[in-house]
This record gives structure tokens, sequence and C-alpha cells, in this order.
């Protein structure tokens, strides 16, 4: 065979295999969608592995690209990951590689005749593996009382003066990750108000829920357009990042892969604040990837669990601002009283409703850091902390409660509530 | 003056040689498993190394080897084989290199290394060289030296940008880009636009590459055509 033919039948076998995977593209799935429709009943049997995440370097059969998803040695991690699924009778079904924490995380089914624990072990003891470890289950906190109509008042207007606040800032150029079920990103107090929308659960077309709906309106619902509430901060920015699914019962629950998935998106896209109003199981993976986000000055705030003794996790978690509705003894001595009780906010089919419940609490400190980091963009995790100041005790106020306006003006050095000229 | 230069550098390729078999080895001794080994299988209608053909726009089959220690140290090695035998066929080179890339953060990565390339049928042409680049998420900055490119007597140094914005989960656009120096002057500048598909363990890449410029001492009639570079590849 001379140089043309040789060429040309390369050519030609290079077009047909190009036709045969687009006819293939066009109905079969990506090897990284994931059908989970609900969160907890199948995370029993799964598992993460985790495997060695290289850098990019030079390579000389391919371009550099630092695309992880899409990089030349995915293939040589999928092979290994299957290798290992093979010997402990494991079904591979996605992988997520996360470069801030130099890994590919691979969920695995246990399917064979070894337990969960035994199975973690085994690979918690293989060179191969960084680290193996349960998929944790996570639970929003919250109640829903939809029986009354919305009203104007606001806890945040009638605690925190927040009208007064919005006059010097509103928490602009802020960007807020919400880590929770589906956001309704059209609704009428939410419009304009996120800034981007993804779905780490599935690979389905989004469907607003609740739970996400309510803690976005908390934080950012659209401020003087005559309808409905306002934000805490109107003017800050939300990343709706679906890692929650809200069950036929209305609960809200997370699992460690898709909250992980979600909050290594939000460090990557330059979040300022992560919204985690839920808690669960003290987990390896969220308590690193929270560690990536603290040394990007990247603040996180998390919902209290009254029914763990120690607040459970992420809240207790050194450098979280763990945030409750009311104070309860022995409950983590450094947690943050916000607004809790009756709060109104955005729910779905663009509606408002009132809720109550540590996640909402959750969200008004989200929104307090939203509208610190307008005033002082480079204000520390330390900084804000040392500058938290309580509302003296007034009848009708949660004990303990956070000063909006004092806790602004020790932050960014900014009179914004009755300032008095000396 | 000059023996001595060429002891030195004969020497350097040896040790380097040594060297890289023992980092082999050592990777395989301290963590058996924990390295990765990555690799692909590929023909391509041609082989455009810095804009110019080094296979005669002859079909070449090419095989690569990679370890990736968790520590950040690569090594690896690429060999090519020209399809067609035609009388006059050189084979192109074949590559050894080893180095370090570390990330910065999750979008910033450094690399350091060296590599040699080995021409068998004209071993006077073997030269190494030493590169330095810097990546982000979507393009990736490199410089090389060599004291000796292919063998001539003068340094070189190639400046390279190279670009990967991904569409979607399978389809990016790719692009690159070369300066090259040799004896302080410019060279020529290599330029390449294409799309990459992955359908992982496949890889398929379309490419024009063109020379942009090229002084006129390294002028050829054949050589500043545009060239369309189709490449089919498998990944393990």
């Amino acid at each position: 065979m001379n140089r043309s033919q040789t060429k040309y039948s390369i050519f030609f076998l290079v077009n047909i295999f190009l036709i045969y995977l687009a006819c293939q593209a066009a109905f079969a799935q990506t090897n990284s969608t994931s059908a989970s429709t609900s969160a907890k009943e199948t995370e029993a049997q799964h598992i993460l592995v985790m495997l060695h995440l290289p850098a990019p370097h030079y390579r000389p059969d391919f371009v550099y690209s630092n695309n992880y998803r899409q990089d030349a040695s995915r293939s040589a991690r999928r092979h290994v990951a299957e290798k290992i699924a093979q010997e402990l009778q494991l079904k591979l079904v996605e992988d997520w590689p996360m470069p801030i924490l130099n890994i590919d995380c691979f969920k695995m089914e246990v399917a064979g005749n070894y337990s969960v624990l035994e199975v973690i072990d085994k690979l918690n003891q293989d060179k191969r593996v960084v680290w193996a470890q349960s998929v944790s289950n996570f639970e929003t906190r919250s109640t829903i009382d939809q029986s009354d109509p919305l009203t104007p008042v606001q806890p945040a207007q009638k605690f925190w003066s927040i009208q007064e606040v919005h006059r010097v800032t509103t928490g602009k150029q802020v960007l807020v990750a919400v880590v929770d079920s589906a956001v309704e990103t059209q609704h009428t107090d939410l419009r304009g108000q996120v800034l981007l929308q993804e779905n780490f659960v599935d690979g389905k077309q989004i469907v607003s829920e609740l739970h996400g709906t309510n803690v976005a309106g908390v934080i950012a619902a659209r401020s003087g357009n005559q309808v409905g509430i306002s934000g805490v901060a109107p003017d800050a920015r939300l990343m709706a990042l679906r890692a929650c699914v809200q069950d036929l019962r209305g609960k809200t629950m997370c699992n460690s892969f898709s909250v992980a998935k979600a909050i290594h998106y939000a460090i990557t896209k330059g979040a300022h604040i992560i919204n985690l109003s839920f808690s669960g199981p003290e987990d390896r993976l969220i308590r690193q990837l929270i560690d990536a986000a603290f040394i990007k000055n990247i603040k996180i705030v998390a919902a209290v669990d009254y029914l763990s003794n120690s607040g459970g996790f992420p809240a207790r978690y050194p450098g979280v601002f763990s945030v409750a509705d009311k104070r309860i003894k022995d409950i983590l001595w450094a947690t943050l009283i916000a607004p809790g009780r009756d709060i109104p906010t955005t729910s779905t089919d663009n509606s408002w409703s009132f809720v109550s419940g540590t996640s909402f609490s959750t969200a008004h400190v989200s929104g307090m850091l939203a509208l610190i980091s307008q005033l002082n963009p480079r204000i520390s995790n330390k900084q804000i902390r040392e500058s938290l100041i309580l509302q003296p005790d007034r009848l009708g106020q949660p004990e303990g409660l956070l000063s909006l306006c004092e806790t602004i003006k020790a932050a960014a050095n900014r009179c914004v509530c009755s300032c008095k000229i000396d | 003056m000059e023996r001595n230069s060429r002891r030195i550098l004969f020497n350097f390729k040896e040790y380097l040689d040594r060297y890289i078999r023992f980092l082999i080895f050592s990777i395989f001794i301290s963590s058996p498993s924990f390295a990765q080994l990555n690799g692909s299988v590929s023909i391509a209608n041609d082989y455009v190394y810095r804009g110019t053909s080094f296979s005669q726009s002859t079909p070449v089959a090419q095989l690569h080897l990679g370890i990736d220690d968790p520590s950040g140290i690569f090594v690896g090695g690429f060999a090519l084989k020209t399809l067609s035998h035609s009388s006059g066929n050189i084979d192109p080179h074949r590559i050894i290199y080893t180095g370090i890339a570390r990330r910065i953060s999750s979008e910033l990565a450094w690399e350091i290394g060296i590599k040699h390339l080995n021409y068998a049928n004209i071993p006077t042409w073997n030269y190494e060289e030493i590169f330095a680049g810097l990546s982000s998420e979507r393009i990736n900055f490199n410089v090389h030296y060599s004291p000796k490119y292919l063998g001539q007597k003068h340094e070189s140094i190639y400046a390279e940008f190279n670009s990967d914005v991904a569409l979607n989960d399978v389809w990016s656009v790719t692009l690159h880009n070369g300066v090259f120096y040799q004896r302080n002057k410019l060279a020529n500048i290599d330029s390449r636009l294409g799309i990459s598909g992955n359908f992982s363990p496949w890889i398929i890449q379309l490419a024009m590459s063109k020379v942009l410029h090229r002084s006129p001492q390294r002028s050829g009639s054949n050589r500043d055509r545009s060239r369309l570079i189709t490449t089919l590849s498998y990944t393990f």
C-alpha cells in the first residue's frame, strides 16, 4: 500500500468511526450521568473511592488540558477503578474529578458479599486508593407552615432594621452558593437573582423544590419590586446548586457525594459564601473541601441540628459559622443566633410561605455575611468572628440574637443604623 | 573545547537515561501500586511537530506510556512509526521525558521537566530539552530550551501557548501557537486549530496546522502549507 492509499484509508476509517460515535452519542447516556431519584434509600449501599488525580503536565501525545472531565489520563484512572470494583464485587456508578483535593472521586455500589464497612476497610489499605468512605446522608433543618398568608412583617425587618441597613449595603458583587434542593429561579421575587444553576443529583431537567427556594428567598429575594419580601442581601447573586432532593413527603435529603460536587463547584467558580442549611454525620470528603474553601477565604455557614449533642456536621466543624434560631444549653457555645421562626419567604409555584428552622437562620447569616463582604471584601473569617455583636435582650426577641447593625459597624467600620454624630 | 562540550553532552544524555530508569524503578519499589500507569495508542495521517511534518506527510502510528506518582513526579516515553514504506522515509523521533508537576490551586498548576528526543535513523539529531510551564483550566504556557537543538551547535527556545475550551462534556476546541527561536533569531511561528472529541477511552482530534512565519533559512516549498491532521487515539 503506498502513501496516498494509506492516508486515505486512515481518513476513511476515522470518518466511519466518527459517524458510529455520533450515532452512539445520540442514544447513549454519558458515563457521568447518575439517575438517583431518592437520595437516601440507595445511598446506604454506595461508597466513595478517591484515586489520585495528577496535575496536568507535558504529554507528547495530546495538547495540554486542565479540563478534568476530558483529560487523557481519565481512562487510566477509570481502569484502576474498574479493577478495584471487580476485585471487591463493586459496581462503578460515576466519577467526579476534584482537582482542589487532587483526587478523582468514584462512586461505587456495594453489591457483593462484603459489607460496606468491610469494603471501606479493605480499600483504605489499598495503595491505589487515597482514601475510601461511606456516603453520608444529610437532612435539612426546617419545618413548613403554609397555613397563613404572607404578611409584610419579616423578622429581619423587626429585629435587624434591614431597610436601614440596605441604605448602606445590599450585598452587591457578592456571590452566595446555595447548596440545597432546586431553586425556583423564575419566581417573581428571585428572577435575576440566580447567576447560575447546576444539578449535582441527577442529569434530569431541574424542577423547583421547596427548601432551596425558601432558603434562596431569605438570602437574596428582590427588593423594591412591590411584591413579596426583601432578601437580607437583595443585590447578592446566587449560585443555585442542587445537591439535595425533596422526597414525596416534602422532606429534603442530601448525600455527601452530591454535596461534595456542589461545594467543589462553588469553590472553583468563585463563591464568596457557601450556605449549607443541612446537617448530618461527620464526613471526611466534605471536611477537606471545607478546609480548601477556608484557604480561599470563603465563608461557610451551616445549620445546627438540635437533635445532635454536638450540633451536627458541618455546623460543629471549626471555622464554620454554625447558626441556630434559639439558644439551647450545651449546644455549641460559638453558635450564632439569627431569626428562624415564622420567616416569610419565597416558595414554589411562584408563591410565598412561612417557614421555620435553623435552615433559615443559616440563610439570614449568609445574607448578613454578604452585606459585610460588600463593605469589606477581604474580611477574614477570624475578623468577622471578632466583630460579632449581640443585640440587647428585648421582649419577644430570641435570646442571644445577633445584632446586624452593630456587627456590620464593627466588621466594616461603617455606621448603618441610627448613627449619631459625635 | 568542542570535544569537552561533546563529552559533557554525551554524559548528560547517558545520565538522563540512567536517571529515568532509576526513577521508574524507584517509583515501582516505593509505591508499586500507587503510581498510575497511563498510555495511548494512536494513528494519525501526519506527524507535525512544531509546524513541521516529521513523517514526510505520511501516516504514523504512535504509542505513549506514562507513569504519574502522587508526589507529582511523572515519567514517560513516546514512539512513532511511519506506516508507509516509501524510500527515504525517516522514522520520526522517540521521546523519553520526566519531570514534576504540582497544583498551586484548583485553577493553576506548574511543571518542570526534561526530555530526550532520539532519532534512530539519524543519531546526530538527538538532543535534550528542558521545559517548564504553567497550566490553568483552559490555557497552558510552556517554554522549552535546548542547548543543542537537532544536534546543531546553537541554543534554541520554543515558547508555546495552548488552549482547550470545552464545548460540552465531549467536544472541545483546541488551539496551539508556538514561537521558535534559534541563534537568538525568530526561526518560525506555528499554529494549530482543531476540535477534540473525548469518547473515553477513544479520543479523536481534527486539526489544521499552519506555519505562520518561517525564517528564510528554514523556508521550503513543501514545508509551509497548511496541513489537516486527523488523529484517532485509544487511551488506557
